[in-house]
């Protein structure tokens, strides 16, 4: 039986043709197209070397998309960590109502960007929208901003959002670390005369590190994923204020056809993208041995 | 005494955490019943033909889901059970494709989609979808052949099996939780897709439900009620899959938290 076993390439052969095809090889591609200028319409390619990158490097929209993206990352990150830690520390005895409010909290997580962009678009609006016609009738008028087209709030309206729709996410995960977690060292650590806040801040925090650990690396993936939430509430404006690498990418590509520079920025966005990766290979490895 | 008013502070904090997370869900659902409750939903369906839209998205996932199960449980058991060549570096090849934003391959896969004259066809989906997610099917699914034991192998090799029945006949039906979960997954991520969809199906009778109501706002200008209820209509599919496979869900996102 422990022979080498040649046909295993016949069970994984569709698998890698498929990622070979829609993925790997568009992959080697895009770092292709950087090296050109293109529209990608017409056939005609001239080739610029590095010149896509040094443009890039020039380009002070593109580090707005990325001093954004780190903005956007760290507090989404953390906010969607700390909000649904407490939600599932909160409700880790379970009872008919908890399990009501885990499903409305979850519920955002399976919403389609598309529904979630429109209803908030609706919320927010400046002069009719939900958020503002609440505050205008209690009396706080001075707090109905206008949270979609003011350049220094858009960008925290668009993480709130986001928040909104990947808390339910991070507290699932929560709420399944601490069922596997003894509820002895809780009782030990309230024996031990600790409170309530000692307790979360130095036994139950410390102790769910591998959960954390798992939450920011998805965390980071998916924040350099996104586009789909931020192209429709915003389309990156107003004036780049919530521009992310991936919108203006694909302003650039497919707005006003500069698809060398777009390769340029989607070939920073893959090396971050693997940065991150080695860093989870990195840390896992240590964490097992 | 003490105890009773934090309870009672704990229980306050969390209703007002749940009924933020709970307006712009209730906002949607009370603003598609307004003015002609039911007429509105009637109104999505007869008027704008959102059913042509529904059936695209429906196509589209269904076969994304068979196509990332039939090309990853294989590859899984290759991967958890049997010994070739290169096994490690192939497998990490893999684990670098989960991390590949669909936004980063955009162009190049325009121009292959156009080359195979796949756009405003369902091919011109399925195909990318499968791709983008089989990686991450397949790291669920060898997650959970890893813990199904190699002697139900060596077994029923002695028995006279070959690797491949016995992939088929016990492996496979063993893998039916872990193949549900990377159904229910596969679903969620190909009926909420928006890039590719907008970009691959332009014709309006080939769009997908995720780019279409950037029609509707010229459909349903005065009509947000309309509008709102074809957005819920639209959401209604994931909304059944959820209630249905809860358990499948909380299951899922361990595994793949973990993984």
């Amino acid at each position: 039986m422990n022979k080498t076993q040649y046909s295993a390439f016949l069970y994984i052969a569709p698998i890698f043709m498929l990622c070979l095809i829609f993925l790997l090889y568009p992959l080697i591609y895009t770092f292709k197209i950087s090296l050109y200028e293109w529209n990608g319409i017409d056939d005609a390619m001239t080739f610029i070397g590095l010149n896509n990158y040094m443009a890039m490097l020039k380009d002070p929209l593109f580090f707005k998309s990325l001093s954004n993206f780190i903005i956007f990352a760290v507090l989404v990150i953390s906010i969607q960590m700390m909000l649904g830690f407490l939600l599932a520390y909160m409700m880790r005895k379970g009872s008919g109502l908890f399990t009501l409010y885990k499903t409305l909290i979850f519920i955002p997580v399976i919403t389609t960007p598309v529904v979630v962009s429109y209803v908030f678009n609706h919320i927010l609006a400046y002069n009719d929208g939900l958020i503002n016609i609440t505050l205008r009738s209690i009396g706080l008028s001075d707090l109905a901003l206008s949270w979609m087209a003011n350049p220094d709030i858009a960008l925290y309206t668009v993480i709130g959002v986001v928040v909104w729709m990947g808390t339910g996410f991070s507290m699932s995960v929560y709420v399944s670390a601490l069922t596997s977690f003894s509820h002895e060292v809780l009782e030990a650590s309230r024996i031990d005369g600790a409170n309530k806040w000692q307790t979360i801040y130095r036994v139950v925090w410390p102790m769910l590190r591998d959960t954390h650990y798992s939450l920011s690396i998805i965390g980071a993936i998916s924040a350099l994923k996104i586009f789909d939430i931020v192209y429709l509430l915003t389309r990156g404006g107003p004036a780049h204020a919530t521009e992310m690498p991936s919108t203006y990418m694909f302003n650039k590509a497919f707005n006003t056809y500069e698809q060398g520079f777009a390769s340029a920025i989607a070939g920073v966005i893959i090396m971050i993208a693997i940065l991150i990766t080695m860093i989870q290979l990195r840390l896992s490895r240590n964490t097992h041995s | 005494m003490l105890n009773k008013r934090v309870e009672m502070y704990r229980h306050m904090t969390l209703l007002i955490i749940v009924i933020l997370f709970a307006i712009p869900l209730y906002y949607l659902l009370s603003t598609s019943f307004e003015y002609r409750g039911f007429g509105n939903y009637w109104n999505a369906l007869t008027k704008v033909h959102l059913e042509r839209n529904l059936w695209n998205s429906t196509v589209v996932t269904l076969f994304t889901v068979l196509l990332v199960c039939v090309v990853a449980l294989p590859a899984a058991f290759a991967f958890s059970k049997m010994r070739f060549p290169f096994k490690n570096s192939l497998y990490l090849i893999m684990l670098m494709a989960l991390m590949i934003p669909g936004i980063a391959i955009a162009v190049p896969v325009v121009q292959i989609i156009k080359q195979l004259g796949w756009f405003n066809q369902y091919e011109s989906l399925i195909f990318p979808y499968t791709a983008l997610m089989a990686p991450f099917a397949l790291i669920l699914m060898k997650g959970f052949l890893d813990q199904l034991p190699k002697e139900l192998l060596e077994a029923s090799v002695v028995d006279g099996c070959t690797v491949f029945q016995a992939f088929l006949k016990i492996y496979a039906p063993l893998s039916k939780p872990v193949v549900v979960i990377v159904s229910v997954f596969t679903f969620l991520g190909s009926w909420n897709e928006f890039l590719f969809a907008m970009l691959f199906m332009r014709k309006e009778s080939m769009q997908m439900v995720t780019t279409i109501p950037i029609k509707f706002q010229v459909d349903f200008y005065t009509d947000l009620p309309g509008m709102f209820a074809a957005l819920v209509i639209i959401q209604l599919p994931l909304l059944i899959l959820y209630i249905v496979f809860q358990k499948v869900f909380k299951e899922g996102l361990t595994a793949g938290a973990v993984k």
